[in-house]
């Protein structure tokens, strides 16, 4: 069954148009899940916040846009994930997360909407692998380490490419903060 | 301020990097895990479905108690009338008199398109917000938002009225192409000219459509329209309807799919409007009681009567879309 007409189906109630949908995209929301961070979620883990996944599907199935659920549950994954990890208190490995100074005014002015907008263009802009590089360390939040290995190159080189994508995305995010005054 | 990278990006919806799909999680324990956090919310909340039951049966009760009350006095109620309708009464430099298609007033679907086509009317001359002439259209196009002023101005209008914006339209040129489309089929009369009257309409993701049609009328002729049908909770651009409530004999009627719908009947057009659970339909009928104006007689359309727009109104199963709608 078409995404859309499931989507349809779940809204009216369909618990069995539900589970399609969960049969059909578990090994890719379980896959995101277990990718995030450095490997450290138990299987109890992933399909725990598998099943939060779900079931944030269900309570919001009004949101997503039918052609592209992937990317929406991939979203959700990632992020339920990222939470987990915080509520235990473990340090997530990131490079330099900050990306503005003390003094400069960044996205202020800016809608939530133009934020999102600007930093998927700031990554959209990096070309590869500086953009799989970046989105593996701060979208999958993935440690230097597992990128150096699984990208099968330095871990000086992954870090100066995420210096450099950081610096694109400081650029565009300051210059929007800075239209608005 | 300082923001954090790996914060910002929560609000990304990126398509994620290629990445080798591993099944060695089971799918039934998920299943299973869901389905449980789903049976605990509806025993603590109602279902959605359940909640809509109880609403709706509520409001039958107290209009039912108010028809027993006005017993005799031939009144049907109704919480509506073609005078909820009313659009924007100046589009561009021109004063009109309009209905708006997204719902009666006081609806976040009209009210959010009264202030969308106000923001758009003052701007309409500007050409900050004229589309670039190798501008690769989006969403927000079709609401005619270019500029990144326009485009914020939208969203916070969505916000505000909790609305969704539609993604790009698909197109459809039969109604077999829109029964596809929206999954749900047998909901619109049979076609005029002998099954072979040409239709032409868009649909979006979450059911909402609009085409042009025409049906064969029970006098032996063929009833043009156009057909809007909005699921709520989203805005759509679908422009205003040049019309004057007070030109209209308005009424209600009950169709044969236990729809209660407002029926309005002038000179020259006719129009149908419901305002159902899940969403918003009107009707507009290229055809009046006498059709004298040029733009009827120079398509040769014959004039309808009350029975034929009842006739029509039955034909179209409002029920079915109320269901279809998301």
């Amino acid at each position: 069954m078409l995404d859309m007409f499931a989507l349809i189906a779940v809204r009216r109630g369909d618990d069995a148009a539900l589970e399609q949908l969960i049969s059909k995209y578990t090994p890719y929301v379980t896959t995101v899940i277990r990718g995030v961070g450095d490997g450290s979620i138990t299987v109890e883990d992933v399909e725990e916040i598998a099943s939060d996944v779900f079931f944030a599907l269900w309570q919001n199935v009004g949101k997503p846009n039918p052609l592209k659920l992937k990317a929406y549950l991939g979203q959700i994954a990632r992020n339920k994930a990222k939470n987990r990890l915080r509520s235990r208190k473990e340090e997530l490995p990131f490079e330099d997360d900050w990306i503005a100074d003390e003094g400069e005014t960044l996205v202020d002015g800016l809608t939530r909407e133009s934020e999102q907008n600007a930093v998927k263009s700031a990554v959209l802009s990096l070309s590869e692998p500086d953009r799989e590089i970046f989105l593996r360390h701060y979208y999958q939040l993935q440690t230097v380490t597992m990128i150096a290995d699984e990208m099968k190159m330095g871990e000086s080189a992954i870090k100066h490419r995420l210096d450099r994508g950081r610096l694109k995305l400081k650029a565009i995010l300051i210059k929007g903060g800075n239209s608005n005054e | 301020m300082n923001k954090k990278i790996s914060d910002i990006m929560d609000c990304v919806e990126y398509y994620p990097l290629s990445i080798q799909e591993e099944k060695t999680q089971s799918a039934k324990r998920i299943v299973n895990l869901t389905m449980k956090k789903i049976t605990a919310e509806k025993a603590v909340t109602g279902s959605y479905t359940q909640r809509r039951t109880r609403k709706s049966f509520a409001s039958a009760a107290i209009a039912a108690v108010l028809v027993v009350a006005l017993a005799g006095t031939a009144f049907a109620i109704y919480q509506f009338s073609l005078k909820d309708l009313a659009g924007p009464t100046q589009i561009g430099t021109e004063q009109v008199r309009t209905f708006s298609l997204n719902g009666f007033k006081e609806s976040p679907e009209y009210e959010a398109a009264q202030e969308w086509e106000s923001y758009v009317n003052a701007r309409i001359n500007e050409e900050e917000n004229m589309a670039a002439p190798d501008l690769v259209p989006d969403a927000y196009s079709q609401y005619n938002a270019f500029s990144e002023e326009a485009k914020d101005t939208l969203d916070g209008i969505l916000n505000k009225y909790d609305l969704k914006m539609h993604d790009t339209p698909s197109y459809v040129h039969s109604l077999d192409e829109l029964y596809s489309g929206l999954g749900v089929s047998g909901f619109m009369p049979a076609l005029g000219n002998n099954g072979e009257y040409p239709v032409s309409g868009t649909f979006y993701e979450d059911g909402t459509f609009s085409f042009n049609s025409a049906a064969a009328a029970s006098n032996g002729t063929d009833v043009r329209y156009q057909f809007y049908n909005f699921t709520k909770g989203a805005l759509t651009r679908s422009g205003y309807l040049l019309a004057d409530a007070d030109d209209f004999e308005e009424w209600v009627y009950k169709t044969e799919s236990g729809v209660e719908i407002l029926l309005g009947i002038s000179e020259n057009k006719s129009v149908m409007a419901a305002n159902l659970d899940n969403n918003f339909v009107f009707i507009n009928i290229l055809s009046g009681t006498k059709n004298n104006d040029s733009s009827r007689t120079s398509f040769g359309a014959n004039p309808v009567e009350k029975s034929d727009l009842e006739a029509l109104a039955d034909s179209f199963n409002l029920a079915a879309l109320n269901a279809l709608a998301r």
